[in-house]
């Protein structure tokens, strides 16, 4: 298509606009209001009981678009338009955009090892969000790189052995708005992450089904999901096959013990413990094993880093250039949960968080009290799996004003980055946190 | 939904926006009580400036202006980002004069940001 001009094109994008702004209110007005009140309306959340454990009082189930407070290193743009916003079937959550919808998960409720499904963060990178029919529903099996072809149904799979993981789901990009300077991409806080418990079919015998041959390098993924405009690249992403056969690489049905919600990638999405979530096809319709690298933009025009920034270990060999390397593990990192920054706490009152790392398993984590002089183990808390988060917390120690950090290490002695290692997509943000308390 | 979109090669592309936008809301409405309706987004919801209107109309065929409006970036990293929608995700390119006025709104109304912090992450309940 040749240039188009403002005036024409304007007129159909609002049409388009219009169809998907049906609601009453002013989204708007309440957007900009000027004097809002923080969510956390000043009090530390030890003051309103929370670090004790306790229900999380602030979060209602209302949709009502709440104001608020977000961190001054994330651009403007996001503190100005962020408001918590509860999509079908989840808590209000932090809103990056609605079309396609970006929701991140509020810090309260990385207290736990396992993240409520609820409270699950949502993305897509396409806004063209089918509705599926489990009962229809099938995925193709095949490519090149397979020996036959098959469809597979929820029933199929559910037929298969199943297997469990509890496993971290990641955004590459988490943290992303913290990046100084600016990256553009979707300006994630903290919340682009979660755990769950997954279960599912193995991807390794749904492969074996169609018979995988030894030419076979990467295993092509695709879900229902698509562009609203058919010049946009689907999204469509490729692992390596010794990835795929591993044996916690699933093809899950269920999260936390219920059906997987439609926004977190019913009826089934792909499981990839260790790699971030780019990897993890959400209403997966398509496997195919290839014999050539996947050359889709995806692949490789976007989620790349570059070559040797980062100490990782799996690679992803036929997807390498010169130059970079498609993202793959996660690298180590914590997040310390249990109270706001500037809170009041009584000394020996336990603070913590998690942490978790690419699938080598967090060894330990460490915490100061007096802006990294000194550092002592922290308690670890339940240990559920190598890719899972761990939950960690120390009884906090001085008087008056202090500075608390974690640093968390894998068992293959990887650490925590004291100063970030900047990369254009702005990817694996993994800087030492810090957390002011005043210790009465 | 790739039906649908086979189908819609044939009408004008931006017909194809226009029915993808009506159905992914006719989704959120299916699932969604009457009263719990998130809403999307209009031009006044975002900074005044001249060329606003027209730049939220050429910038919302695809994603929503959130996406837009959270970055803080000069001028040549927009023309960099308005070059990535056109040569990677499929953008109709912009005629030159629409284009500098595009480029004029989104770096008055979204310019690079002086950062209030150096020096990586903050914690997420300073302020
Ligand atoms: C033809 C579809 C289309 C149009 C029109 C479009 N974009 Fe995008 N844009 C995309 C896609 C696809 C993404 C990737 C979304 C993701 O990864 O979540 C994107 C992402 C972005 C991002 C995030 C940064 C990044 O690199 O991913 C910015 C900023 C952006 N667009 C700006 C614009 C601006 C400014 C305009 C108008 C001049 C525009 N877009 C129009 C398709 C489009």
């Amino acid at each position: 298509m040749a240039g188009f001009k403002l005036g024409r094109d304007s007129e159909r994008a609002r049409d388009a606009v219009q169809d998907t702004s049906q609601s009453q209110g002013d989204f708007g007005e309440e957007s900009l209001t000027a004097s809002r009140r923080g969510f956390l309306g000043g009090a530390g959340l030890a003051a309103l009981g929370l670090a004790t454990g306790g229900a999380l009082p602030l979060l209602g189930d209302t949709a009502e678009a709440a104001p608020l407070n977000l961190p001054p290193a994330l651009p403007q743009g996001v503190r100005q338009n962020a408001i918590l916003d509860a999509l079908p079937g989840k808590k209000p959550l932090i809103k990056l955009s609605y079309r396609p919808p970006n929701y991140e998960t509020p810090i309260e409720y990385f207290r736990t090892a396992i993240t409520p499904t609820d409270a699950f963060f949502v993305r897509y990178h396409l806004s063209d969000i089918p509705e599926i029919d489990p009962k229809t529903w099938k995925i193709d099996v095949g490519g090149e790189g397979a020996a036959g072809t098959l469809q597979i149904g929820l029933d199929d799979l559910k037929a298969m052995p199943a297997v469990e993981v509890v496993a971290v789901n990641q955004c590459s990009g988490n943290r992303r708005g913290l990046f100084d300077p600016h990256v553009p991409g979707v300006e994630w806080g903290y919340g682009a992450m979660g755990c769950a418990r997954w279960k599912g079919a193995r991807l390794k015998d749904v492969l074996a089904k169609a018979g995988i041959k030894k030419e076979a390098i990467e295993v092509v993924l695709s879900g229902a999901d698509g562009p609203p405009f058919d010049k946009t690249p689907d999204f469509i992403k490729s692992i390596p096959v010794w990835k795929a056969m591993e044996d916690t690489t699933l093809i899950a049905y269920e999260m936390n013990g219920a059906p997987l919600p439609h926004l977190n990638g019913a009826p089934a999405r792909i499981i990839v413990p260790g790699w971030t979530g780019t990897y993890w096809m959400k209403h997966i319709n398509s496997i195919k094993a290839v014999t050539t690298p996947d050359k889709n933009f995806w692949m490789a025009g976007a989620y790349r880093i570059p070559l040797g920034k980062f100490p990782l270990v799996a690679r992803f060999v036929s997807q390498e250039t010169a130059v970079n390397t498609p993202i793959t593990e996660m690298v180590v990192n914590s997040l310390i949960s249990s109270h706001a920054d500037g809170a009041k706490v009584k000394s020996g009152t336990p603070v913590g968080g998690i942490a978790w790392d690419g699938g080598y398993g967090i060894q330990t984590v460490e915490m100061s009290f007096d802006g990294g002089k000194s550092w002592m183990p922290a308690k670890l808390g339940e240990d559920l799996g190598r890719y899972a988060f761990r939950t960690f917390s120390l009884p906090v120690k001085g008087k008056g004003k202090i500075t608390v950090m974690a640093r968390a290490t894998n068992a293959i002695g990887q650490t925590q980055t004291a100063k970030l290692i900047h990369n254009p997509p702005g990817y694996h943000h993994n800087v030492i946190q810090s957390v002011s308390l005043t210790v009465a | 939904m790739r039906v649908m979109n086979r189908k819609a090669a044939a009408h004008p592309a931006r017909q194809v926006v226009r029915i993808a936008a009506a159905m992914f809301a006719a989704i959120m409405l299916a699932v969604l009580p009457a009263a719990a309706q998130p809403r999307d987004e209009a031009p006044e919801d975002f900074p005044q400036g001249a060329n606003r209107d027209d730049t939220f109309y050429a910038c919302t065929a695809c994603h929503g202006f959130k996406l837009v409006a959270q970055q803080g970036m000069n001028r040549r990293q927009w023309d960099e980002s308005i070059s990535l929608m056109v040569s990677k995700h499929g953008m109709p390119a912009p005629e030159a004069a629409d284009r500098d006025k595009i480029l004029d709104y989104l770096e008055a109304a979204f310019p690079q940001r002086a950062t209030p912090s150096r020096g990586g992450f903050r914690n997420p309940f300073a302020q």
